[in-house]
């Protein structure tokens, strides 16, 4: 597939947000949460693009907005799947041939040390957060089965939040340890 | 696993119908509380591929699934990279229990041939039996130095096709162009061939495996490997999927790893044949 710039401007976001909710802020945080569901979804799909096609539903569901659709379902992000499920099938006419499994052959000798250079960055981006932050990642993804569950049943009363409340806590953790570790790459790399 | 959960990591390995799909998939734009339980499948199911938990379907299903994309594939090493960071705390071997089952079973045959040293997993349903070493000439060239470390493998045959492991302990150090490799008779195929690296001296961080056929091809790698220590002495272990090896020549290098900077330090290389199948 062609990689197309995708712009969503300025009057298309503002009216994309409005449809969210009345309060900014809190269209905003909406708005993160479509995208990062939008990805997710893509990925889930097998989309190896899915970013890409994260914008291009946004986009396309703001250029709707601004040709004067409305959004009538109650629940707005239910819109967007409708509209992603649609781009994902449009996305799949595309691909003559079916994904191609990627790993582990084939890898270039010099790219042997980046399994050392990712711990070390790991190692870095842990020091980086809170002691607290640092005990619970290491903690919620340590062992494995039945201790698995046992240690998060635990974790959760020792640490008073419900176990949602620590899941979600551990995902966003989770993440913020990836973002810095591929952007740590990214710059030993540069 | 509850059943919410099992059907979630089936939908993120493509084992659902189009309704549950769909079902689920507008269950968790709709509610940010599935979203979030779903990531964190997705999470665990990183982790379990990294740790080799995954039963053969649903690793395939995984790789299939997740490592087609770069994104996914750097999701994958970010797991390993954590996997490590918590072995390492815990001071535990990050090696998964199901392969430490298997290693702890691998009855190790020494052969009185000088040099020749192999390994077979033994599981009481499945018998392994070995035979007296053969060494027909390799089919392909082995090509010249460096490449020229001798195989210490004595060929083996199993009686049933589901050994799963078969263990082959490998020495570093130059032959005379003209030996041959001693084959490694893989028959029928174990899943895994186990490939024990004696190295000279244990002075890296971590070691890298490359496997690589006679032009320099690499067929499988794996990284992150720490020394151990075993009869032989120092060694470097590696599990090949056996269905890399069809009959012919094969190298490994072995590249250390300090301070992030990798270099090969010693090649080793061995030769499967195949033979005539029984009467």
């Amino acid at each position: 597939m062609q990689r197309t710039a995708v712009l969503l401007t300025e009057t298309g976001f503002k009216r994309l947000l409005e449809s969210l909710d009345s309060d900014r802020e809190i269209a905003g945080q909406k708005y993160e949460r479509i995208q990062r569901k939008l990805i997710s979804f893509f990925e889930w799909r097998g989309c190896a693009a899915a970013e890409e096609l994260a914008d291009r539903t946004i986009d396309r569901v703001s250029r709707r907005l601004i040709e004067g659709e409305e959004i009538r379902a109650k629940d707005p992000s239910v819109y967007f799947y409708a509209v992603a499920r649609n781009i994902a099938h449009e996305w799949w006419n595309t691909q003559k041939q079916p994904a191609r499994f990627l790993g582990p052959l084939a890898v270039a000798p010099n790219q042997l040390d980046d399994a050392e250079e990712r711990f070390h960055c790991l190692d870095q981006c842990l020091e980086q957060l809170a002691p607290e932050a640092k005990y619970l990642i290491l903690e919620y993804y340590e062992a494995r089965g039945q201790q698995k569950i046992d240690n998060r049943r635990r974790l959760a009363v020792e640490l008073r939040i419900t176990p949602s409340a620590l899941r979600l806590r551990a995902q966003r953790i989770r993440e913020q340890l990836e973002r810095c570790v591929l952007e740590r790459l990214k710059h030993l790399g540069s | 696993m509850t059943k919410k959960q099992d059907v979630l990591e089936r939908y993120l390995l493509g084992e659902v119908t189009d309704d549950e799909r769909a079902e689920i998939e507008q269950g968790y734009f709709a509610d940010d509380a599935l979203f979030d339980q779903l990531v964190d499948v997705e999470n665990d199911l990183v982790d379990s591929y990294v740790q080799d938990t995954l039963q053969p379907a649903a690793r395939k299903r995984f790789e299939e699934r997740f490592l087609t994309s770069s994104s996914g594939i750097a999701r994958v090493e970010f797991a390993r990279a954590l996997q490590r960071k918590m072995a390492a705390r815990s001071g535990r071997n990050p090696m998964s229990l199901r392969q430490l089952a298997i290693a702890a079973s691998i009855a190790i045959v020494v052969i009185a041939a000088a040099w020749m040293t192999i390994s077979l997993q033994r599981r009481p349903q499945l018998p392994i039996t070995e035979s007296r070493p053969q060494a027909p000439p390799p089919q392909r060239a082995i090509p010249p130095a460096p490449v020229q470390a001798q195989t210490q493998t004595a060929p083996v045959q199993t009686k049933r096709a589901a050994a799963a492991l078969v263990t082959v302990l490998l020495t570093p150090g130059g032959t005379r162009e003209s030996e041959a490799a001693t084959p490694l008779v893989l028959r029928p195929a174990p899943q895994f061939v186990r490939i024990e690296l004696v190295l000279e001296d244990d002075r890296y961080d971590s070691y890298a495996a490359e496997l690589q056929d006679v032009e320099g091809r690499v067929l499988w790698k794996e990284q992150s490997l720490r020394a151990r220590t075993a009869p032989s002495g120092r060694t470097v272990a590696v599990s090949v999927p056996a269905k890399l090896l069809p009959p012919g020549d094969y190298i490994v290098v072995l590249h250390g790893i300090r301070r992030g900077k990798a270099s090969e330090i010693n090649n080793y290389t061995f030769t499967v044949v195949a033979l005539p199948a029984r009467r």
